[in-house]
Formats: C-alpha cells, sequence, structure tokens
C-alpha cells in the first residue's frame, strides 16, 4: 500500500495534517542516534488522545500494518525505529498531566508527559514530591523509561521504574481498552496490588502487547535537606567495594559511579584513550536526604566512618568527599551533575553524534569482574571505557553500562562499534547480566541462553494479545516471521 | 575546553582530571589584565602533586604550559591532599594550609606562594560578585 493510501486510510481517525509522509520527516524518524539498522516506516502519525489512538489500532489492525511507539526516540535500544515498516505513531505531544494526587502519592500522565514537564509542575504546585530521574535527556519520556524498566535516580531505594508504575490503560490489538492494577476496579489507581498483576504484561515487552495511553505512576516523598558528594577512587574495587557497603546502609537515594573518562569528556575531550595511572580511576556521586539537617549530618557521619573503614580494611585510596557546590566552583564543567533532569550533552551531543551502549542488571557480586572484561574489550576496540555503575534495590542488584560514542556517518566506526557491542554483550551474559531495553541485536544472543519455554510461553502471550502482530514488530523475536 | 591563549595544556587527550581541571583555573586566571600581567613576570617550573596526581606548571614570560606528571627540574613543589589544594583554590590561604601541614613546599617557597594566585578559583568565577 502506498503512502498516499497509508494517509488516507488514517485520515479516519486523525486530521491528514499530523499523519506524515514526506521523504524528509520519514528520514528523521527512520533513525535515532544509535547503531542500529535504520527503520522503513512509511508514514509517521501525531496522536494527540486515547480515542485517536484506539481508532488507529483498529485500522492498522484491519490491514496489517506494524505500528511502532515513539516519544524522544533516545532509548539506546534502537526501540524506536519501525523495522517492519508501517506507522510511527508520535506520542510526544500526548502529554497532559492528568492528575496529581499528593494524599496518595500518585500522577496519572500520558506518554508524552516529560522528566521536566512533571519536574516543574511539582515544582510548581509545591509539592514535597518527586520522581525517579534519570540520567538522560529532560524531554525524555517517563511512561516509556517505565515500561522499558529503566531505572532512575532514585532506584536505589525503590528499584527499577517498571516497579514505579502503579496501573496502566492500555489498547489493546484487538481495540479493546483496559486498565491494570487496583485502577481495574478502584478510581484512585494506588497500587498493582491486589489483583492478578497484569501491568508485568507490559512492562519491558517494549510495546508489544499493547499501547499505553495512560499511566499512574508512584511519587515519592522529597526530603528538604539533601547533599549530593563526590567520592574520587583510585580503582575499580575500592568504588565497588565502598558502593555495596553504602548500599546496604540505607544511607542513600543513589549511588552513581563513573569511570575516568566520563571527567575528560565533561571538558570537551570526545574520546580521551589514556588514563593517567594515577588518577583516580571512578567519580562516584552519592545523593542524601534527609528531614532535618541532624539526620543528614548523620548520614555524612556514617559515610565518612564507612569511608575509613574501607580505607583500613581494604587498604583502598579514597579521596575525601567533597560536594556538588565546591565541585562546580572549580570545575563548572561538573554543572551537568548539579541537578536532575540534565542533558549530558557530552554524550547526547558528540561531535560524531552517535551513541550507544551495553547497559545491563546484574549482581553486584561480579561487578568487579564484568568492568574488568570490559574494560579491555573497550579498548581492544580503540574506545575509550566509560562505565557507569548503580547499585539498585537496596543494593539487590545493580546497573553496569559500556557507553560509546562514535561517528553516525562513518559505516567503518558503525561497524566497529557493532563489533564492540557483540562482543561486550556476550562477555556480560556470561557474567549473569541481562541487557535492559534490549535492541533486536541483543535478543538473538540473549535467546539462546534463556531457559527453554520462558520464550515459547512469550510467543504465546504476544499471539494471544496480539494474533496480527501489528504492535511494534521485531522485538524478541515474538511472530513466526522472527524463525525460531 | 576554551582557555587563555597564554595557557598550553601539554597532550590535553592524556591530561588528568586534576590538569583539566587546574588548567581551567589557570587559563581563567591568565585571561584577566592582572593574571597575564602577573604571569609576564614569571619564570620557571612549579611541581604540584595533589593525592597521586601530579603536574608540572612552567611559568615561561607570559606563556604558562601544563605537563601531566613531576619532569625535569622544577623552582619549587607543592604536594598536599586532593581536598587541601581545593580548599586553597576556593580561597583558603595558602599559608595557613601550609601551617597546617596539610600542604608541603619544597624549594623556593616564595616562587610557589608567587604561583599561588594563579590556582585561585576567582570571586566572579563562582558567582559570587
Amino acid at each position: 500500500m502506498n503512502r498516499e493510501r497509508l494517509q488516507e486510510l488514517f485520515a479516519e481517525a486523525v486530521p491528514t495534517s499530523r499523519i506524515l509522509i514526506d521523504d524528509k520527516t520519514l528520514e528523521i524518524y527512520s533513525r535515532d542516534m544509535t547503531e542500529n539498522p535504520p527503520g522503513s516506516p512509511d508514514l509517521v502519525i501525531k496522536i494527540h488522545n486515547s480515542e485517536e489512538a484506539q481508532k488507529v489500532v483498529g485500522i492498522a489492525r484491519a490491514n496489517r500494518i506494524p505500528l511502532t511507539p515513539r516519544i524522544a526516540g533516545t532509548n539506546l535500544g534502537g526501540l524506536s525505529l519501525a523495522p517492519r515498516g508501517g506507522a510511527i505513531l508520535d506520542l510526544t505531544e500526548m502529554n497532559r498531566i492528568i492528575d496529581i494526587n499528593p494524599d496518595d502519592m500518585l500522577a496519572v500522565i500520558e506518554p508524552g508527559v516529560t522528566f521536566r514537564q512533571l519536574v516543574d509542575e511539582l515544582k510548581e504546585r509545591d509539592l514535597d514530591l518527586t520522581i525517579g530521574i534519570p540520567l538522560s535527556p529532560p524531554y525524555t519520556s517517563i511512561v516509556a523509561n517505565c515500561l522499558l524498566d529503566g531505572l532512575g535516580n532514585l532506584s536505589l531505594v525503590y528499584g527499577a521504574m517498571g516497579e514505579w508504575i502503579a496501573g496502566l490503560e492500555v489498547i489493546l490489538a484487538s481495540g479493546q481498552t483496559i486498565r491494570t492494577g487496583a485502577w481495574a476496579v478502584s478510581d484512585i489507581p494506588f497500587s498493582r496490588s491486589p489483583l492478578p498483576d497484569l501491568t508485568g504484561l507490559f512492562v519491558s515487552w517494549q510495546g508489544t502487547t499493547g499501547l499505553v495511553t495512560k499511566m499512574a505512576v508512584e511519587l515519592k516523598p522529597r526530603l528538604p535537606m539533601c547533599k549530593r558528594l563526590f567520592i574520587l577512587t583510585y580503582d575499580r574495587r575500592t568504588t565497588y567495594e565502598l558502593m555495596r557497603r553504602l548500599a546496604r546502609l540505607r544511607l542513600c537515594d543513589d549511588i552513581g559511579g563513573l569511570s575516568w573518562p566520563t571527567g575528560k569528556m565533561l571538558y570537551g575531550i570526545a574520546k580521551p584513550k589514556l588514563r593517567d595511572p594515577n588518577e583516580p580511576e571512578f567519580f562516584t556521586y552519592v545523593d542524601m536526604s534527609a528531614g532535618t539537617m541532624k539526620e543528614l549530618t548523620a548520614k555524612l557521619e556514617a559515610l565518612m566512618a564507612l569511608i575509613e573503614t574501607v580505607r583500613r580494611e581494604k587498604g583502598g585510596d579514597i579521596e575525601e568527599p567533597f560536594d556538588i557546590e565546591t565541585l562546580c566552583k572549580l570545575a563548572p564543567e561538573f554543572n551537568a551533575f548539579a541537578e536532575f533532569p540534565t542533558d549530558l550533552k557530552f554524550l547526547t551531543e558528540n561531535p560524531g553524534g552517535g551513541l550507544t551502549w551495553v547497559g545491563t542488571y546484574g549482581p553486584m557480586s561480579r561487578f568487579e569482574r564484568a568492568a574488568d572484561l570490559g574494560i579491555e574489550i573497550m579498548e581492544r576496540f580503540g574506545f575509550p571505557p566509560v562505565i557507569v555503575s548503580r547499585p539498585m534495590k537496596g543494593g539487590h542488584f545493580g546497573v553496569l553500562r559500556f557507553i560509546e560514542t562514535f561517528k553516525r556517518d562513518d559505516p567503518s566506526e558503525v561497524e566497529q562499534v557493532r563489533n564492540c557491542n557483540k562482543e561486550l554483550l556476550d562477555m556480560i551474559l556470561e557474567q549473569g547480566f541481562i541487557p535492559y531495553k534490549t535492541p533486536a541485536w541483543a535478543v538473538e544472543r540473549l535467546l539462546p541462553r534463556m531457559w527453554p519455554g520462558t520464550h515459547d510461553l512469550m510467543r504465546g502471550i504476544r499471539k494471544l494479545m496480539d494474533p496480527t502482530g501489528i504492535m511494534n514488530p521485531g522485538r524478541w523475536r515474538l511472530d513466526p516471521e522472527d524463525g525460531k | 575546553m576554551k582557555s587563555s591563549p597564554s595557557l598550553i595544556i601539554v597532550d590535553q587527550d592524556q591530561m588528568s582530571l586534576l590538569g583539566l581541571m587546574m588548567s581551567r583555573i589557570v587559563g581563567d586566571n591568565l585571561a584577566r589584565p592582572e593574571g597575564a600581567a602577573r604571569a609576564s613576570k614569571m619564570s620557571g617550573r612549579l611541581g604540584v602533586t595533589a593525592g597521586r596526581m601530579s603536574l608540572t606548571i612552567d611559568f615561561n614570560q607570559g606563556i604558562v604550559s601544563v605537563t601531566r606528571g613531576l619532569g625535569g627540574p622544577v623552582k619549587a613543589r607543592v604536594k598536599g591532599s586532593l581536598g587541601s589544594l581545593m580548599r586553597i583554590a576556593l580561597g583558603q590561604g595558602p599559608i595557613r594550609s601550609f601551617l597546617a601541614g596539610e600542604v608541603s613546599i619544597k624549594g623556593n617557597p616564595l616562587f610557589a606562594l608567587k604561583a599561588m594566585p594563579f590556582f585561585k578559583v576567582k570571586q566572579r568565577d563562582r558567582g559570587e560578585a
């Protein structure tokens, strides 16, 4: 079906002015920052509300047209590309904050609501509430981050963002609209409990089971006293030891270890390749908050005591912590870390334009080994070893990311980054870590390791929920045309 | 990194984080008329060690170059923890740090003290003016 015919078809659901079929637009929507092959969308539909979304799904189902949701398009898994053509559903303008319920600490939002938007709204209303904020640009979508089970700056305390979802409103491929969690019965979407947890059918499924049009998300108390400290450590073993112990003390809201190239990239060195053996290998930021100054002081004392213990017991070389205000006075380049949400432009606007990662969740007990192996691989491929490590959910697990910037328009560098990522992924899977926001290329390498029957069940669920396979096809190898 | 034309960062791509931070501060000071004037009257090399990291800062009649590590003869050498040198940069007097034993100076202490203003973050840089 040609583009004009497709535009005509969907014009029954959405005004033609919001159905884009010109080459320039389709080119923009066919790409993202990553090394993933470009998609081939036939049209872009800008959806404004649930009613339009429902009609679009109905037309797509009747005509077997693939639908790929997209908001900021900044996920590093290539998940908002359209590998099988069809329509990209641009949800950026479906961005109403429908409700903020301070008493029950909930917000109900549409998919296009950004972190900046909600944070500003909470400030505007003078509410002492917040949401977990990722290290991604302020214009990224909260719904997308939650549905893809990303993380934020409170994931150490409250877990991955998928766990923050209290309920969803979803348009199924059948055209039916459902609600999950307590929201299926109660007018207040207070929890995923106590009904059967259908929310899980949409978390990390990458849009293959339905189109989420509303999300109830938990908000968390924002305490009045807060402190962000930076701790420099000279080796990763000390960093991870400190990180694990600190996570268990329940002192911190967030702990994030960034490897040495990150600091230099802030100074405009695009690809720092050589580390001064005498310089710190990691700088770790530590966020603390408290209800009173007395409580905050006590937490800081406990932190200092822990640092002293790690120095004494493990011989770890740790510099005395300094706060973000001090750091920014000395080095204004670090302002990027002063307040979240933030845009780490040395990554998102790097000179080559390409940004990708192997981003994984896994056991913190293996951080050292995985980092050792990952650094060796990245250096062998000529990439600076940019690593971000953060404990999550009280230290039960953590995130370990290997990040590369590259020249997006240089085919040889794209190939190099693909090969590097494949090696990184194979290594990290071997260590028991699992990529989140999993790109299609990583699914290929992950599935042979999946427990027998699990993928069959996933395919069965997909068949049940989307028998025509229109919802973001090409993800998780769920459809008959994907092969086994 | 933007800096004064009279600042040279030797092998910037391989410079340590300390070197980049110090270079930024030195560059900001050199960009000021009083800083440039002071630098034009200075000649000699200063070794700086903060924590495990070291730098050599060469003053050569208005041109200042920053090199990673300690190399060659120096007129003076300043050594302290990263924290103590940061405090000097933020305004704590170097003599106080020296007297408190936080910082040691070897060689020509007058040369070291003369160089110290280049490592100090000026008030207006801090947005406090």
